[in-house]
């Protein structure tokens, strides 16, 4: 038995400073033993209602912690926080504070909004932008005094009702009946009218229903002139091309351009018709073969009758082809 | 009549209230030797180390397998909730607040209890606490207050190991075996669970302590009836011990959290 050269004391001690161990281990993992090692500073900041905030509840910028709240006091029926800040975390002086739960049901946290000045807050100093957060308690306060204030209202209104007001209001309201059995006559007077111009107005209203869906829907011209962006783009397209044309125009490119703007064309067409205007002189004088052929009326006539002659041996090839075609069948058959 | 038929009913009672009272004495007879000269330190570090360092793979297995089925258990039924994070809390607290202090407490009367009743008991019925007292030795000195002072100290000391282990086990199914958010595991951890949950799951180990330790000796210490009669009190004792500190632990959670 060499375990028995082990004196129990030691064993027992051994057992005893290992338990210590896990102990001091798991208090400093779980973090709150340790609040001598948190340095930072404290600033202040006072909340009308503190429900549901505690010390050691988290102080967070942007989702990080950067502190805890330390000490919760009334000063003056509201509550007065004060945050401890870790040692170098920088807040603004023009930041903002507000309380926020962690989901619906969630604990609460203080979130400081930062500001954006470039001073920034020192032991002590206090945070005065508070944005007050959702308390439900509060939203039901609000609702139930709405609700009291809106009975109050009513309560007031049928005070003003004296007896005058009452005679009026019964007056106006005969006159509404009387007014509203004339009405009943005319309609009944009109029944028929009414009823068909209440017939063609759906009608009408049901065919514009489907003319506004097809437009919706980009079908006919109308909807695609609503709907098709190709239309817009073409006329688009359209006009720059005809912007960019009279541009060239104007500066006398391209032939037109050079229509527009080129003298020598001018000259030469006007050249060009006084030529012409030789010629087909020269032509109605009966000069040359043009002239001739245009003023002797013995080719004209000649021609004629050369036409007649053709004319007729055609007419004498069409009387002979069914007979030769006919032939042509029954020489095939047999 | 009437009266034979009260008394036949009362008998068991006042039997009961007979034990409570002694129980109750010799707990104060072992405070008291306790501050008394002179000191018999290595008597209570042999029974420190019998009910301490024997005790510590039991233990070890109790909270590992502890921790392990805890973690299983509560991630079906967080998951059912997508809260799977929350399952380190779970084996954190419960381990810390419950099943460590009495786990151990359950696992240490059924190995120390049993043999301090069965020791007592035949020290008892061989004579031997009588032939101490005769030799103007106080029984109670010799044998309650070391086992009562190293039930008491010793408790806390395998219920803190039994934590551990048990958040170990719980960490290893959780996270290596059904793949839980390793970060959120230990965060959620370290953010529910207070040193206040551990030092209350100690104190309350220490109280089994004193009970078990108590209430063993007194059965031991008042044995009747040779062999047999070490038998039924060595039985008596460890299903005492567990119900009462069953019954405490109700008491004493109510009261701390």
């Amino acid at each position: 038995m060499s375990s028995s050269k082990i004196s129990p004391e030691l064993k027992v001690g051994i057992l005893v400073l290992v338990s210590i161990m896990i102990l001091f281990y798991m208090s400093f993992r779980i973090g709150r033993l340790g609040t001598f090692r948190e340095g930072g500073y404290e600033i202040t900041v006072t909340f009308a209602n503190a429900n549901g905030l505690d010390r050691r509840s988290p102080v967070q910028i942007a989702g990080v912690e950067v502190g805890k709240v330390k000490n919760i006091a009334l000063d003056s029926y509201k509550a007065m926080l004060t945050l401890t800040i870790k040692e170098g975390v920088k807040v603004p002086v023009d930041s903002k504070i507000i309380v926020k739960a962690q989901g619906l049901l969630g604990d609460k946290y203080i979130e400081i909004l930062p500001g954006t000045e470039k001073k920034f807050l020192a032991q002590g100093d206090r945070i005065k932008d508070v944005i007050p957060g959702i308390d439900f308690n509060e939203i039901f306060t609000q609702v139930n005094v709405a609700a009291k204030n809106f009975g109050e209202t009513m309560g007031e209104f049928k005070d003003i009702l004296g007896d005058k007001e009452k005679t009026n209001i019964k007056k106006s309201i005969a006159n509404i009946e009387s007014l509203s059995g004339d009405f009943r006559t005319f309609m009944t007077d009109n029944k028929g009218n009414i009823t068909r111009v209440v017939n063609n107005t759906a009608v009408v209203s049901e065919k514009l229903s489907s003319i506004a869906k097809d437009i919706e829907q980009g079908k006919g011209t109308l909807g695609l002139l609503v709907k098709d962006d190709k239309l817009y783009n073409d006329a688009k397209e359209t006009v720059t091309s005809l912007k960019n044309i009279t541009k060239d125009i104007e500066e006398g490119k391209g032939t037109l351009g050079k229509f527009a703007k080129d003298e020598t064309l001018y000259n030469d067409t006007k050249e060009a018709v006084s030529n012409i205007k030789e010629f087909t002189d020269g032509i109605k004088k009966g000069e040359g073969t043009l002239g001739k052929l245009v003023k002797d009326e013995s080719l004209y006539n000649e021609t004629e009758k050369a036409m007649k002659k053709i004319q007729k041996g055609a007419e004498g090839l069409e009387e002979i082809t069914p007979v030769t075609i006919l032939g042509t069948i029954f020489g095939f058959l047999f | 009549m009437f009266d034979a038929v009260t008394k036949k009913g009362l008998t068991p009672l006042l039997g009961i209230l007979k034990e409570l009272g002694n129980i109750g004495i010799m707990f104060l007879q072992s405070i008291y030797w306790t501050f008394r000269r002179p000191f018999k330190l290595n008597y209570i570090f042999k029974q420190m180390e019998f009910i301490g360092v024997n005790s510590i793979s039991v233990v070890i297995i109790t909270g590992t397998f502890t921790g392990m089925v805890l973690a299983l258990q509560s991630y079906y039924g967080f998951r059912k909730f997508g809260a799977e994070g929350l399952v380190g809390t779970t084996v954190a607290l419960s381990m810390t607040r419950e099943l460590g202090p009495v786990l151990t407490s359950l696992m240490v009367t059924g190995r120390a209890g049993s043999a301090m009743a069965a020791e007592l008991g035949s020290m008892r019925v061989t004579e031997q606490i009588d032939a101490l007292i005769v030799m103007a030795l106080n029984p109670i000195k010799y044998l309650v207050v070391p086992r009562v002072i190293a039930s008491f100290l010793m408790f806390p000391v395998l219920t803190s190991i039994a934590n551990f282990v048990g958040i170990i086990g719980g960490y290893l199914v959780g996270v290596k075996l059904l793949g839980i958010n390793e970060g959120a595991f230990i965060n959620k951890i370290i953010k529910y669970l207070d040193p206040e949950d551990i030092y209350n799951g100690l104190i309350k180990a220490a109280v089994f302590g004193i009970i078990m330790s108590v209430i063993s000796c007194y059965k031991g210490f008042y044995t009747r009836g040779g062999a047999e009669g070490v038998g039924r009190s060595t039985t008596e004792a460890v299903v005492m011990s567990s119900v009462t500190i069953l019954v405490t632990d109700y008491v004493l959670t109510s009261l701390m959290f």
